[in-house]
């Protein structure tokens, strides 16, 4: 243990106050903006349709994402780590794309593909499925952006277990696929959970893509980060502070929860 | 259940891991295949198992063939090293997971496994987690799992290894006793020699991917066949002698052939170990009798106690002629030292260092006959007729027996080329000698490779099939890879050759060599030839460097002279090429030899500024030795 | 060795393998690689020239420069704040780290609007800060200074997250025989711990970049979308957007996806260097 030195003192004083500045004050700036009007107030402006149906919207594609990541994701790390084909480089390479991709480029590569004047955007138009301006774009913006975050946390684990354990399985009689459900998967937990967890804490929050995805229709394809922004646009900041701060409550959990996982599985990295 | 391995072969690459393994092994026996880390044991095992599949060769079960057979569906058991129990099952839930696979019931599990816990002394332990178990108890789960199918073999790959010494001891002793309780099949993998005595009824001693010998602990200590068993389990004293008149000669003694040895042709040399409890220890000179053959007498050189046991190293300059392989004699050695156990305490004025002592052996015995085995290169029959004469005298002289191995490249010329070269050898190895030759043919240098690495070749015999400045890319890679990577002695011949006679052996600065000189000490007396021993040095030498050099030419002129090898020494300054092409001429040599030491980079003929020179400027064959230490 | 009976095949066909790695490359093709080479099929249906002329529009050029200025003082920031809180959570020991930690990780988890709007409410006219920065003129909000803001709040992870790991592997034993050797703090920084995080300091780095690039939803919010003056790249792709100048907003996407694609491609290397330290 070294001696307080000026140095550290400010160093640390650095760090408090920027790490205040930034994230410490805001959150409690929005939270005391948002108690000015009682919680009365709060609550009205939280409970109008609106507002419900987005929330509604908002968590249910989540919800549908999470598990269609969750399969896929723990699929294709599987494969990733365990299999040899053409082109699993670049695939693997290429799983951190959306990482890197602004969210509304996003949003636009979805709208070239499935928009209304291109030709697959066409052909499902007439079969009657739209994309673009509803829930399916939603799920698939949102499956885009998150698509990494399973895969990334499982993708170590499955690299680190020690296959031994699987053999062992093998011999004693369990089938490829037994073996997979009773002794691999149990293994995975953490950093599935883990993985599912930033997904969805991503999807409730995500923004960019959707707004140009699916625009901004009320009732139908707006998600609750697009209708606090409709609020802040029409000048009604009291309306979007209610969804703001459940979003924020959420956020929170969710992080509590990541923090959790992180303490059971003993991992430092989740990203 | 009995289990036959026939043939199995494993490669990974150019790398042979399991090399022509078969043996059978009887129903409730406890086999142990006993080899040192990275001998291949534990892919035989992984074969048997079904982890892994052999390239070639067969597994059978009680005459059904299972070789491609998926673990699931062997009925085989297997304790792995790390015990791999799953830490989210308690004990209860581990040692059932076979049996709920199959669907038994939950209650007939949990008596099954109430009496495996009981079988393993794990009563009570049933609700526990494996992170709340010791080691061992670990490992005790981990063999109840295995059993609990009641499998027909069980395998274990190093199940004590991550253990402590003392619940080493306890585990084998109960393994022991669960084996003839159950009167499983048991094959156990390990490199703890003690370990495999005590447990094994019969062993398997595993080298390098080779099954070497099989046979009871008794039976591999007392009369291994193989050299290399022989040091491998337990101290021995080998020591190799001559074949005169019928009788082993050693030293100026010379003792009969025990019944039931191994054939030795005249004149070859015979290998005898003896163990060393087995030597008598005398401070008066002994007398021959008929169960104590006389080594002549010695002196002590050290003296170990060590509880019940006192052990003793004797040296001896009464061996004249005899070269040892075990206990294994320092370079600088001049006489043979003998490794002595005495049982029992040493009166307090019983043995001193530097005592003068007579020893006799009570009983040993004679190793399978040593030789060194050529491997001879053909690619092109024409100039291949010069590497033939070659390899013809060697042959001749040494009554050894080689391979030629013969390369077509298109698989059309195959029986063309096979023709001729049968045609060719049958006139250069006529007669009696035929018996000794022994003819292959392989596609590219790779497959050359692999025969090199596999064969149990001891030397190799390759002719440059281009101009010397100029090896081709694929020949040159391929002497590398022997040199460096199978470690063979390789004789690169030129030019034809009128006799062999001489060899000359050079070294230059840098570390004096001790590979080369043991190894053409070996060869010289195996061919008759003399050898000289020729130091080049640069200009300027300090005399503590001439020193060095001069202790180093007097060792090999020791050791070569204690092989029956007539020698020569000198030192020459200057430029390496003109010393060698001098001293070439002055002393009719014919063959040259010159280490190669282990480099950063891989060996390469034009790349090594000496050996490079050498080929260059002279036509003579010239032998490189791959340095060993 | 030479034609040797191939007698022994295995018995079995891997079907299941076959079939998941077919359904994982048909999964990523449709998800990740449909939408980029569709934008691509775009851009050529429209021509090389086309897409030059969207780009070097004036109010397009603004907004890739405002971009390009902001990102690097952003990175500049919060690589020395990320290196900083990385050491500082690492090595001291101290009342709230734990706390200290989890706000770290707090941008990563909160939407980008609402970041946005905590951030004009806390920098806004009305607020307290707001109004004494007034008195210097400065304004936050609808202004360069409040984009500034959102971008290093939500960046503010990503340095500080990859270097922390790196740090408690490497960082303390080598120190502490530095100090003993007689070199001083900063001699000590320097010297021993730099080196010693580089590879995550810069992985971090790119990552911070990329988001940099492509923060969207909080530059929105606290931005106003002013055209020419606070209007961003991805501002302007969505404003082409719902013009439906859809040519335009193509153009002005493929650029930044270029961009972001070879960060992603700078940012593979430095991982697999990170990966192998660790």
């Amino acid at each position: 243990m070294r001696t307080f030195s000026p140095s550290i003192l400010l160093q640390r004083s650095l760090i408090f106050f920027y790490l205040g500045i930034l994230i410490v004050l805001p959150i409690i700036a929005i939270t005391a903006k948002s108690m000015e009007g009682g919680f009365q107030e709060l609550w009205s402006h939280l409970v109008t349709p609106h507002a419900l149906a987005a929330l509604k919207l908002t968590f249910g594609t989540a919800i549908i994402m999470v598990i269609i990541n969750v399969i896929m994701g723990i699929i294709t790390a599987f494969v990733l780590v365990r299999y040899e084909f053409p082109f699993k480089k670049i695939i693997n390479s290429l799983i951190d794309l959306p990482f890197a991709i602004p969210t509304v480029v996003t949003g636009i590569m979805l709208v070239a593909l499935y928009g209304p004047q291109s030709v697959l955007g066409a052909i499902l138009h007439d079969n009657g499925i739209e994309i673009i301006y509803d829930k399916p774009g939603i799920i698939f913006a949102l499956l885009f952006v998150t698509f990494p975050f399973v895969v990334r946390s499982i993708q170590p684990v499955l690299m680190e277990m020690d296959q031994d354990i699987e053999d062992a399985a093998k011999i004693l009689g369990a089938s490829n696929i037994a073996t997979f459900f009773k002794i691999t998967l149990p293994i995975l937990w953490p950093s599935i959970l883990t993985g599912a967890a930033l997904s969805f804490s991503r999807a409730i929050g995500e923004f960019g893509s959707i707004v140009v995805v699916a625009g901004n229709i009320p009732m139908k394809t707006q998600v609750a980060a697009v209708y606090i922004y409709g609020e802040l646009e029409s000048n009604n900041p009291q309306g979007a502070l209610g969804l703001s701060v459940l979003l924020l409550m959420f956020s929170f959990l969710i992080l509590i929860f990541l923090n959790y996982l992180k303490k059971l599985s003993g991992k430092e990295h989740i990203v | 259940m009995s289990i036959k391995l026939t043939k199995l072969q494993k490669h990974y690459g150019t790398n042979v891991v399991v090399n022509n393994v078969s043996t059978e092994i009887k129903d409730g026996e406890l086999f142990v295949l006993l080899g040192a880390s990275g001998s291949g044991k534990s892919t035989i095992l992984r074969i048997i198992a079904g982890l892994t599949f052999p390239d070639s060769g067969s597994v059978e079960v009680s005459g059904k063939d299972i070789t491609f057979l998926r673990p699931q569906d062997r009925g085989i058991g297997f304790v792995f090293q790390n015990y791999s129990l799953f830490q989210h099952l308690n004990v209860y839930k581990n040692v059932e997971f076979g049996l709920r696979i199959k669907k038994i019931s939950k209650k007939e599990c949990r008596i099954r496994s109430e009496e495996l816990l009981d079988i393993v002394g794990l009563t009570g332990f049933g609700n526990r987690y494996p992170k709340q178990l010791s080691g061992g108890q670990q490992q005790r789960v981990a063999v109840a799992r295995a059993l609990a199918s009641q499998p027909a073999v069980l395998l274990l790959d190093e199940p004590f290894g991550a253990l402590d010494v003392k619940i080493r001891a306890r585990m084998r002793t109960r393994l022991k006793e669960i084996q003839h309780r159950l009167n499983v099949t048991m094959i156990l993998v390990t490199h703890d020699q003690e370990e495999a005595f005590e447990l094994a009824d019969r062993i398997g001693i595993v080298d390098r991917g080779h099954l070497l010998e099989v046979g009871t602990p008794e039976t591999l200590y007392h009369r291994p066949r193989h050299a290399f068993v022989a040091t491998f389990v337990g101290g021995g004293n080998v020591l190799i002698g001559k074949t005169i008149n019928g009788q082993i000669q050693l030293g100026k003694h010379s003792f009969s052939f025990p019944t039931n040895t191994p054939y030795h042709e005249e004149g070859v040399p015979v290998r005898i170990l003896f163990r060393p409890e087995t030597v008598l220890v005398s401070d008066h000179p002994l007398k021959p009798s008929e169960n104590l053959y006389i080594l002549g007498k010695g002196n002590i050189t050290d003296i170990l106690f060590s509880g019940s046991q006192t052990k003793l190293m004797v040296e001896t300059g009464e061996l004249i002629g005899v070269r040892p392989l075990a206990p294994r004699p320092t370079f600088d050695q001049a006489h043979t030292k003998i490794e002595i156990i005495k049982q029992g305490i040493i009166k307090k004025e019983g043995l001193k260092i530097g005592q003068e002592v007579w020893l006799g052996i009570k009983e040993f015995h004679v190793l399978d006959p040593g030789g060194i085995k050529l491997l001879i290169i053909i690619d092109n029959l024409q100039l291949g007729e010069i590497l033939l004469d070659f390899a013809r005298r060697i042959v001749q002289k040494a009554l050894t027996p080689a391979t030629i191995f013969g390369i077509v490249n298109n698989p059309k010329k195959i029986n063309q080329f096979h023709e001729q070269l049968t045609s060719v050898t049958e006139k250069y190895f006529p007669g009696k000698l035929h018996d000794k030759v022994h003819l292959t043919i392989g596609k590219n240098y790779d497959d050359v490779l692999i025969e090199a690495k596999t064969g149990n070749y001891d030397l190799v015999l390759a002719k440059m099939s281009e101009h010397p400045r100029k090896p081709s890319k694929d020949f040159e890679s391929m002497i590398s890879q022997i040199i460096d990577d199978a470690r063979l002695p390789t004789i690169i011949v030129q030019t034809p050759t009128n006799k062999l006679e001489t060899v000359l052996i050079c070294t230059t600065a840098g570390e004096p060599g001790k590979s080369d000189v043991r190894f053409t000490g070996r060869l010289a007396r195996r061919l008759k030839t003399s050898i000289k021993v020729l130091y080049i040095a640069r200009y300027g030498l300090t005399s503590a460097e001439k020193k060095r050099i001069n202790t180093h030419l007097q060792n090999s002129l020791t050791l070569i002279e204690n092989l029956g090898v007539k020698c020569t020494i000198d030192i020459k300054e200057g430029n390496a090429v003109e010393a060698i092409r001098s001293t070439i001429a002055s002393d009719k040599c014919d063959l040259i030899v010159v280490g190669a030491p282990i480099q950063d980079r891989p060996f390469s003929l034009k790349h090594h500024d000496f050996i490079g020179s050498i080929f260059n400027n002279i036509n003579n064959p010239i032998l490189i030795v791959p340095m060993v230490e | 060795m030479f034609s040797q009976p191939n007698k022994s095949k295995p018995a079995l066909k891997p079907y299941g393998k076959y079939l998941l790695i077919t359904l994982v490359i048909c999964w990523f093709s449709l998800l990740i690689l449909a939408p980029v080479l569709g934008m691509v099929r775009e851009l050529f249906s429209a021509g090389l020239k086309r897409f030059f002329t969207e780009v070097s529009t004036p109010e397009a050029l603004f907004s890739f420069l405002l971009t390009l200025k902001v990102t690097l003082i952003v990175i500049v920031i919060n690589t020395v704040m990320g290196i900083l809180l990385a050491i500082t959570l690492v090595k001291h020991q101290f009342k709230g780290k734990l706390l200290l930690e989890g706000l770290i990780d707090l941008p990563f988890a909160v939407s980008p609007v609402v970041a946005g709007f905590m951030i004009s409410i806390m920098f806004g006219p009305n607020s307290w800060i707001g109004s004494w920065l007034e008195n210097f003129d400065i304004k936050v909000v609808y202004s360069i200074p409040g984009i500034t803001i959102a971008t290093l709040f939500v960046t503010l992870p990503f340095v500080a997250r990859e270097v922390m790991p790196v740090l408690k592997q490497f960082g303390i034993e080598s120190e502490e025989t530095a100090y003993i050797l007689g070199a001083n703090q900063w001699q000590t920084f320097w010297m021993i711990t730099l080196p010693s995080i580089k590879w995550g300091v810069l992985y971090g780095f790119t990552l911070t970049m990329a988001r940099a690039i492509g923060e969207f939803g909080a530059v929105l919010v606290v931005s106003g979308n002013i055209i020419n003056k606070t209007q961003t790249a991805t501002l302007y792709i969505h404003q082409e957007f719902t013009d439906f100048n859809f040519a335009g907003a193509y153009a002005a996407s493929l650029l930044l996806a270029l961009i972001s694609f070879i960060i992603l491609i700078v940012m593979q290397s430095f991982y697999k260097s990170n990966e192998i330290k660790l």
